[in-house]
């Protein structure tokens, strides 16, 4: 929490340094003077301040450019008061420029992207406070735009030093075109040279919608280059940025720019990594706007207010989200804020958080980020926001059929959240009409991953009381386990076979006495092929059918909650280990999990989570598992994709860790070689050594691992795509069916989310798995991934 | 002292939750706390005679650690588990005996 480091009040203890963080931190915030006068105030005491003593001045200095990265939509306020600063003191601009430019040069070195993109906007800024040259601001857009002829590199690295420029350029577009026209037409003319040659190929597996109506879902960059160069022919004019140095102009007027010392662009190497591209989400249209005053309309999507406005939330939400309640409030602050337009400020915020929740391959933060905002902010403003919300909903609902699946997903867990916290009311009659569909149609669909995600945050019982018919055969099963090896006979059912053996098993089970347990339960165990005479001479099937018993077993007599499952498991690690040693008895673990879990997806996920991470089975295995096929027939459920994200995951985790690990290691050995002289220092290396050698076998196996994890997959969709494609090809159905369409979506997001690792295989996966000869339409999809790195 | 305790509360992994209805379950607040990252383990807190849930659970984060603990304490705490408005805060990290509440 910020407030913890920045805490008001004024102890004796408090320095004057740590008072002057505070109040540069807060300046601007919502108070009963006005910015105005904050301003000045401030500049009164920093001024006074720092020509006490450096210490202090450097941490002014510091602490400004610390809030601009960090507090980015208070930009035009720093600057304004960097500009009231220097027209005092001409030094304390150049100090400040040298720092700013010494985190730039390291931004870019380290790949901050987003952290450089936002010091550029401040230097650009500075332009209009009279402290930065605006010949100076040219030059390092001039400096930008050479990146772009550079040979070989990705259109990711090019694009986001056009985007820096881009994305500076509303707020010194008018200044620079009164002083620096031919400078800026020149920059223009190399833009429209750049932007007309870019390939955007890569776009429709990054928009949230299928179809360009009623929004057309452009490029990020293009969307920016379309309203700059409106911007350009309206004489640079916006309506929504606060300018307050405008309010002083008679202080600042007659200071004296600097010249920005001049900067290099670091090289591209194989490692660098920029930002993927995104497409712009629009969810209004100016009919939507019901919630709003009269007269009140959102700026033309092509314009640059609309960027402005939606680039001020998300700033505001980047900045704040860690404090929902101080998030909101600056949201709100802004929204009352911005008087030269009618902006009808509540729903840009709320279609920007849907675009930050939608966004593909992840949202910025984590989804429940945004969730936890639209709770504050319906709470914050109960008048508004959740008019807004409904409304919003509703139109989402209606567009189901055109959203990405992946979307669907996001849009399904989000609302189910959101009811948790209103008491899950919703008028559900009014989508009944999705209930003479099909099946598996969008909205029936959709509803029951809702209704899942509410039984599973809510009690089950509770939740699915308030699920009236018709709607309640949407509600998901009671999440019971299912013990198929139970005794007690009904009408319908006979016991199976392997039932008496179960039994025996249960009462070992529960004995407590544990080296004994494990060889009484290996001998119970044998007894199989006496009940099941077809196992007897087939070892194989014979080991399968005592894991998955022994599997129902120590499930059942733990399913009361997952602390005792997870405790169960871990006392009958070994015998795992030693009854199941290869993938095909490792798979049968997890088809037994599955079906004594078949009602409870979250318990299942979770189990099996717990075990990869005791080695029970490993990510190849649940591979294995995810492409039997009474697990395809899951592909448009949630939890299948839940089960292979977080697999996915620990697979590169080990990777990294390993990795990291080796480096470590091999440093500290290059410290120790040093001191050899020294006689602790050859049995330590000898240890480091050994350290070193176990360490790079680990390297090896866990890259080996995510290298065939990766590959098999590919090849898996790939196969069970192209097979599903023929087969519909050849009866001539429709091919676009829910499932396909959940299982390419979730495969392509696969690919792009996890594009650091797989780009080194791009190679391997071009010559084995996305061969010339796969279907078209499932090649699109790694021509896309392709296409956006 | 009080300098320690701080540091291990930097570093912690750990959350204490608490002001939750004696109905919610383990399950439910694996759902609720899966969203903010890895769960490792919960504790849910007990009445110390009657041995059932009785409204406080320690939440081990410990895969991803630190921070994904900060997200929960960012966007959980505050917001509604059973509609019971629940409150997440650090933990130096659950020690046995610890699960028994007053009840």
């Amino acid at each position: 929490k910020r407030g913890r480091y920045f805490d008001q009040g004024s102890s004796e203890s408090e320095s004057t340094e740590q008072k002057l963080e505070s109040l540069i931190t807060r300046v601007g915030e919502k108070g009963s003077k006005t910015l105005q006068s904050n301003l000045q105030a401030l500049a009164d005491v920093l001024h006074t301040e720092i020509g006490s003593s450096s210490s202090v001045k450097d941490k002014v200095l510091r602490t400004i450019c610390f809030c601009v990265t960090t507090l980015t939509e208070k930009i035009t306020i720093y600057s304004t008061l960097v500009a009231i600063l220097n027209a005092r003191q001409y030094n304390f601009g150049e100090e400040l420029l040298e720092v700013l430019m010494e985190d730039l040069r390291n931004a870019l070195a380290l790949q901050e992207m987003e952290k450089a993109r936002i010091l550029v906007r401040f230097l650009a800024d500075l332009v209009n406070a009279k402290v930065v040259a605006s010949s100076s601001i040219m030059t390092l857009f001039d400096t930008f735009i050479t990146v772009t002829y550079e040979p070989d590199i990705p259109h990711t690295r090019s694009d986001w030093y056009v985007y820096m420029i881009l994305s500076a350029l509303p707020w010194v577009g008018s200044e620079v075109n009164q002083r620096k026209k031919v400078e800026l037409e020149r920059l223009f003319t190399i833009l429209e040279t750049y932007m007309s040659k870019r390939s955007t190929a890569y776009l429709p597996a990054i928009q949230v919608w299928t179809t360009d109506q009623p929004h057309p879902q452009k490029d990020y960059l293009e969307m920016l280059w379309i309203q700059t160069k409106n911007m350009k022919d309206n004489e640079w004019k916006e309506h929504i940025l606060l300018r307050p140095y405008t309010h002083f102009d008679s202080e600042i007027g007659g200071a004296y720019s600097h010249t920005l010392p001049t900067l290099n662009v670091p090289n591209h190497t194989e490692e660098s990594l920029y930002p993927l591209p995104h497409s712009v989400f629009r969810v209004y249209e100016t009919s939507d706007l019901q919630y709003a005053p009269p007269g009140y309309i959102l700026p033309p999507f092509d314009s640059m207010d609309r960027y402005l406005a939606e680039e001020t939330v998300r700033c505001i939400v980047q900045s704040h989200h860690t404090n929902r309640k101080e998030c909101v409030s600056a949201l709100l602050v802004f929204g009352k804020g911005v008087d030269r337009i009618r902006l009808p400020a509540e729903y840009v915020i709320t279609e920007v958080l849907f675009e930050l929740l939608f966004k593909l391959p992840s949202p910025p933060q984590v989804p429940v980020c945004y969730g936890s905002l639209l709770i504050e902010l319906c709470k914050a403003d109960p008048a508004t926001f959740p008019q807004i919300l409904t409304q919003t909903t509703d139109l989402l609902y209606n567009r189901l059929d055109k959203m990405n699946t992946v979307c669907v997903g996001r849009f399904s867990q989000w609302f189910a959240y959101h009811l948790s916290n209103f008491k899950y009311q919703w008028d559900w009659s009014s989508w009944s009409n999705c209930l003479s569909g099909p099946p598996d149609g969008p909205g029936i669909q959709f509803i029951t991953r809702v209704f899942e995600k509410c039984a599973r945050l809510g009690c089950y019982d509770v939740f699915s009381e308030l699920i009236q018919p018709p709607f309640s055969t949407l509600l998901p099963p009671e999440p019971l386990p299912v013990f198929k090896y139970t005794l007690e006979e009904d009408e319908f059912v006979t016991p199976l076979p392997e039932c008496t053996v179960a039994t025996q098993l249960l009462e070992a089970i529960k004995e407590k006495k544990e080296k004994k347990t494990f060889e009484h339960l290996t001998s119970i165990l044998d007894t199989l092929s006496s009940v099941q005479p077809e196992l007897e001479n087939d070892r194989d099937k014979l080991c399968d059918a005592k894991v998955s018993l022994l599997t129902h077993c120590v499930l059942h007599v733990s399913s009361k909650t997952i602390s005792h499952s997870f405790m169960a498991l871990h006392k009958f690690r070994p015998l795992f280990l030693e009854l199941a040693k290869t993938d095909e008895t490792k798979l049968a673990v997890l088809k037994a999990l599955a079906e004594f879990y078949t009602n409870n997806p979250q318990v299942h996920a979770i189990i099996l989570d717990k075990l990869i991470r005791s080695q029970v089975v490993d990510a190849m295995v649940v591979v294995n598992w995810l492409f039997l096929p009474t697990t395809v027939q899951d592909f448009h459920k949630q939890y299948v994709w839940d089960i292979l994200e977080s697999t996915v995951q620990k697979t590169n985790a080990a990777y990294h860790s390993a990795t990291k690990e080796l480096a470590e290691t091999k440093d500290k050995l290059t410290k120790v070689s040093h001191l050899d002289e020294v006689a602790m220092g050859s049995e330590e290396r000898q240890e480091l050594e050994a350290k070193i050698d176990e360490l790079e076998d680990r390297v090896d196996e866990s890259e080996k691992m995510q290298k065939d994890v990766y590959l098999s997959l590919c090849q898996r969709f790939i196969s069970l795509l192209g097979d599903h494609l023929a087969r519909c090809d050849q009866q001539g159905s429709d091919y676009e069916s829910p499932w396909f369409q959940s299982t390419l979506d979730n495969f392509r997001q696969l690919l792009i989310k996890n594009y650091t690792q797989l780009g080194q295989y791009t190679t391997l996966l071009e010559s084995l798995a996305f061969t010339p000869n796969v279907d078209y339409r499932v090649l699109e999809i790694f021509q896309q991934f392709q296409a956006v790195l | 002292s009080t300098e320690e305790y701080e540091g291990k509360l930097r570093s912690s992994s750990t959350l204490y939750v608490g002001n939750m209805s004696f109905f919610s379950s383990e399950e439910q607040v694996y759902e609720l706390f899966s969203m903010c990252g890895e769960v490792k383990r919960i504790i849910m807190g007990l009445d110390r005679i009657k041995k059932t849930p009785c409204g406080f659970c320690f939440i081990d984060n410990r895969y991803y650690s630190h921070d994904s603990a900060a997200k929960g304490i960012a966007y959980i705490s505050g917001t509604k588990l059973d509609n019971r408005i629940i409150r997440a805060d650090w933990d130096m990290g659950f020690i046995e005996g610890r699960q028994y509440g007053r009840g």
